[in-house]
């Protein structure tokens, strides 16, 4: 039965959601074999999640059934305040099955999704705005250039049927250096890397702004979007673990209701895989998990005005009067509730 | 850069979730003061799911920022296996960012959503999940009877009164000692409740050889998950008090909101004491006496007193 006055109930705000939330899935079943840097490499990502993205957002991990060792390097993440959710799973539900449970409910604006050995790099969310705001209609923005494999990877079918004069639309086989670190981060070679030197990429521009995008439709990797469109297109179909087919259901979905799907012509991401390329090793070294960056929560105790709750956090400084207010808050329970 | 192959390529199968997902919301922000016990009732509330929860289930525990300790518990049974999924939230997302995941995120066709004080006798389910399955459009189940509002369930009535082949009665059909025995735990003093026992009738259907009280509770209840995703995601900036909106919602939308005949569940609110009705009688009655007579009991000094109870909570909670 209740007993006493619930203080829940008296007032106090709840935690609102940013206008941004990022969300990513971990699965690291081992930390041996294709596994064995996974959890640095989350570590990384997380970092520069945490660095490069310039207005404040919630971060979402999801553990897809990892081993107990990285479960309690997540929950220790948590507890330092780096995540702001984790939600762990006994099974794995496979990346789609994760992404339902997850993406539905956030109430968050806007969503980002991003696989946890995605590097980021500075600039990528306001390079991204810059899209959302020369495009009207954008339902995917990639941060990072994507090489098309299949057509239904092109999407955006409305939109180059668009007769409006301020897009102008052109294509262009891959710049070298952007080919070059494609290949490479996945592992590229042979005939694969030389048919992708060929491929022609789809770039439109705003004359208006000078806002340029390539018109590429399968950001599976990253990508950011309104919670409201993500929410049509969900529930994700769950099938196998890992598999193209499920990824490229959600490009379909996003064409056929006639959202744009824009990545940015520089690739503001790097896929990171399972190893550390020698490659983007000085990146990684300015990267670092700064608890500065997190600590925003013990500068909003700090930020109330009203005399009497500064005269409370003064009190609560010290450890002496952290146990003189918790004493007096227990007593003033019992009264209360007797 | 990716070197071999990732070996989740080659999984062909991934878990298949129950088509049930119990779900408990859970907060306790440390373990004195109201929530002194708090762990003792969760520890309750969970093991009365393990224990009377008979049919496939997946269980899901949000916990909503609470203190390590608690973290800890729930994260031992998590590794035991006793939890499928885990949801920890690093700030308090109220009720609502609460829902907003659970309801959503549920893997399971039908959602079993409880708050974390609730106590489950054998049966629950099953009789929930009959009522859920039978009567056509609902929106929530309950899983015992007690008093809720009659305007919360308007369209239930509506329904009842349209549909041929249902039977519908107006009178007292929760007994006594059962809506005594939950409103006493609500910390109603018993005036009150007899009051409004004697003053409201309760609403009894029949349909299909199955027999609900109309209405339901925010507290507990279930529901197809797909039924509950028009009102997502729910924007509340309180940690409690707003969650009348769901219950609100479900009946301006003409969905049923039913109760089950018996109880199957009970509150426990923040001990874990479930005490005879006559015993709660006792010590209610004793608490309205001791009113009359203590100091602080009198407005101008229990409001001060009740403000720096609140700041000290605030204190606590936002850190």
């Amino acid at each position: 039965m209740r007993k006493g006055h619930n203080p829940a109930k008296s007032g106090a705000k709840s935690y609102q959601s940013k206008r941004l939330a990022i969300v990513t899935l971990v699965y690291i079943p081992v930390q041996e074999g294709y596994f064995e840097q996974s959890l640095e490499i989350f570590k990384i990502h997380l970092a520069s999640v945490r660095q490069y993205t310039p207005e404040p957002f919630d971060y979402i991990v999801f553990d897809n059934g990892s081993c107990s060792e990285v479960k309690r390097e997540l929950e220790s993440l948590l507890e330092k305040g780096f995540i702001d959710s984790l939600i762990l799973s006994n099974h794995n539900l496979g990346k789609t099955g994760a992404l339902n449970q997850v993406l539905g409910g956030l109430p968050n604006e806007w969503i980002c999704y991003a696989d946890s050995d995605m590097l980021f790099r500075p600039g990528w969310l306001e390079e991204s705005w810059k899209i959302n705001e020369s495009f009207p209609g954008c339902g995917m923005i990639g941060a990072q250039v994507i090489f098309p494999d299949w057509d239904v990877d092109r999407g955006n079918t409305r939109f180059r049927k668009t007769e409006d004069p301020r897009y102008v639309f052109s294509h262009e086989k891959p710049p070298q250096p952007l080919w070059e670190e494609y290949c490479r981060a996945r592992g590229i070679n042979g005939e694969r890397a030389e048919f992708y030197r060929e491929i022609q990429l789809d770039r439109v521009r705003n004359v208006d702004t000078g806002i340029e995008a390539y018109l590429g439709g399968n950001s599976h990797q990253q990508w950011l979007a309104r919670g409201e469109v993500i929410r049509q297109i969900l529930p994700l179909p769950v099938g196998l673990q890992l598999a193209r087919e499920m990824d490229t259901y959600q490009d379909q979905k996003i064409d056929q209701l006639n959202y744009l799907h824009l990545t940015t012509t520089s690739s503001y991401l790097y896929h990171m895989g399972n190893s550390i390329d020698p490659e983007i090793v000085p990146e990684v070294n300015r990267l670092k998990l700064d608890p500065d960056l997190v600590n925003e929560k013990n500068k909003k105790v700090g930020q109330k005005k009203s005399l009497a709750w500064k005269a409370l956090v003064w009190i609560d400084r010290t450890r002496q009067g952290r146990k003189m207010l918790r004493r007096l808050y227990n007593n003033l329970y019992e009264i209360f509730s007797s | 850069m990716r070197i071999g192959q990732n070996p989740a390529k080659f999984v062909k199968e991934v878990a298949k979730p129950g088509r049930v997902t119990v779900a408990i919301l859970n907060y306790i922000p440390f373990l004195s003061g109201f929530y002194a016990e708090m762990l003792d009732v969760l520890k309750a509330c969970l093991g009365s799911i393990w224990e009377n929860t008979s049919g496939p289930y997946d269980l899901l525990v949000f916990d909503n920022a609470s203190c390590p300790e608690v973290q800890q518990y729930l994260l031992n049974r998590y590794e035991n296996g006793q939890i499928q999924y885990l949801i920890l939230s690093e700030r308090n997302l109220g009720k609502g960012g609460a829902w907003n995941m659970i309801l959503s995120g549920a893997p399971g066709e039908i959602v079993a959503y409880s708050d974390n004080d609730c106590f489950f006798y054998p049966g629950w389910l099953e009789q929930s999940l009959k009522l859920l399955e039978t009567f056509p459009n609902v929106g929530m189940v309950t899983s015992r009877p007690f008093h809720t509002r009659e305007e919360f369930y308007s369209q239930t009535v509506k329904w009842a009164e349209q549909t041929s082949g249902v039977r519908l009665r107006f009178g007292r059909f929760i007994p006594w000692e059962v809506y005594l025995e939950f409103d006493l735990s609500l910390g109603q003093s018993e005036e009150e409740i007899r009051q409004h026992y004697e003053s409201t009738d309760s609403v009894r259907i029949e349909y299909q050889g199955l027999t609900a009280i109309a209405g339901a509770s925010h507290y507990q209840f279930l529901a197809y998950k797909s039924r509950l995703q028009q009102f997502l995601p729910f924007s509340m900036d309180r940690p409690m008090g707003q969650v009348k909106q769901l219950d609100q919602r479900v009946n301006e939308t003409g969905m049923l909101r039913l109760m089950t005949m018996e109880p199957y569940m009970m509150n426990m609110s923040n001990t874990i004491q479930m005490p005879r009705a006559a015993d709660l009688l006792q010590s209610s009655s004793q608490t309205v006496a001791q009113s009359h007579t203590r100091l602080v009991d009198r407005a101008l000094v229990k409001k001060p007193l009740l403000a720096i109870y609140d700041a000290i909570f605030k204190l606590y909670y936002q850190k």
